[in-house]
């Protein structure tokens, strides 16, 4: 029981003088009581929602939890990558201790060189990995993305898998 | 806040920052379990977290993210096929969506400092034991834990260094002759001011890294 746990019937009952505990007007009074239930209702769900909100951010594993409970809450198969990009080639000097092998062309193990652009994270930020069973509402989902990634991250891909 | 933390809900923070990586990154827990849709552990075991020191530098489009782990006394590279990996999937998880990582874990960076130490007679002696016995490095152990604890960018600041070996106990005016830091086979490179280690953290010598000369000196 928190503070903010109230059993109004009940709250209602134990508030009356004994011997006025009559069933007619217990009722009587319950009915009186009934607006502020509903506004208790929507002040409980309304604070729910904030703690949820307040429990969820950007950090992957979080904004996957999120997508799971609204889009798949029993399989919880949604989940997030990495977007592509290219990691750039480093050559050091000799005394850094980091040889970088340069292998022939029948060995086909390639090492590409790549512009600044190409390294830059220019594709998506990340990739969210949707099952194909899981029907959802697109706009939706990236609603609720946007709700908690981080600003700037905003070019992001929806895939099905 | 506090209800959310009751409930045990964030750790990181509500905006995270750099600093927060390496928090998470010190937190990892070595062979546990990460609880489904949480970010921390559900019994903290200070016995797995193996990751004793790191470091988060923020690169072009990236962050990058330099860790250690503690054999016996000294700091040491974590073990690449069987320590970074688990250590890798967990940072993939804790990090915001979209963010690049680039996790290393690299032979640190060695320090060579020489130091005059004037020293109180009635704690210490002239190698620079404690004349009680509880120590026979007070020095030098101190100096190990301070490059243990460098910041989280892991710089190197000479001035905070003083600072230790000033709240050594017996030790009067603790003065830094020489420090001089290098990374791989490169030379020696005189620090004047701060250093930032390439691997992220740093040693000392373990050939010649530490001189200290003491000399007895009156309390101030």
């Amino acid at each position: 029981m928190g503070l903010y746990d109230v059993d109004f019937p009940a709250l209602v009952v134990q508030l009356m003088p004994v011997r006025l505990r009559k069933a007619k007007h217990v009722r009587w009074l319950q009915c009186l009581v009934a607006p502020v239930i509903t506004l208790y209702k929507s002040f409980t769900a309304n604070r729910n929602n904030d703690l949820y909100i307040l429990a969820h951010n950007s950090q992957v594993v979080y904004l996957q939890a999120a997508l799971n409970d609204t889009f798949d809450p029993v399989t919880r198969g949604i989940y997030i990558t990495d977007g592509g990009f290219e990691d750039p080639l480093f050559v050091y000097l000799d005394a850094e201790h980091e040889p970088l092998p340069l292998y022939l062309n029948t060995e086909s193990h390639p090492d590409w060189l790549y512009m600044n652009a190409e390294t830059a994270l220019e594709g998506y930020a990340f990739i969210v990995k949707v099952p194909a069973a899981v029907t959802y509402n697109e706009a939706h989902m990236r609603a609720l993305i946007d709700k908690y990634r981080l600003p700037s991250k905003n070019y992001y891909a929806i895939q099905t898998i | 806040m506090n209800v959310i933390a009751q409930r045990g809900y964030i750790t990181f923070k509500t905006y995270p920052n750099v600093s927060g990586y390496v928090t998470k990154a010190k937190s990892f827990q070595f062979g546990d379990a990460l609880p489904a849709d949480k970010d921390i552990y559900s019994v903290v075991d200070a016995g797995t977290q193996i990751v004793k020191y790191a470091a988060a530098i923020e690169l072009d489009n990236m962050v990058r993210i330099k860790v250690a782990k503690i054999t016996g006394a000294a700091l040491t590279p974590l073990d690449a096929t069987l320590e970074l990996p688990p250590f890798t999937a967990y940072m993939q998880l804790i990090k915001d969506a979209g963010v690049r990582l680039n996790i290393t874990s690299g032979a640190p960076d060695t320090l060579k400092l020489t130091l005059n130490i004037y020293y109180d007679p009635l704690v210490l002696d002239s190698t620079g034991a404690r004349l009680d016995g509880t120590s026979t490095t007070p020095v030098k152990d101190a100096i190990n834990n301070f490059l243990v604890n460098l910041p989280f960018n892991g710089l190197f600041v000479i001035n905070n260094l003083i600072t230790t070996l000033q709240s050594i106990s017996g030790v009067v005016i603790g003065q830094i002759a020489g420090a001089q830091a290098t990374y791989a086979a490169l030379p020696y490179t005189e620090v004047l001011v701060e250093y930032t280690p390439d691997a992220g953290y740093m040693i000392l010598d373990p050939v010649d890294g530490l001189t200290i000369n003491y000399y007895p000196h009156g309390p101030i």
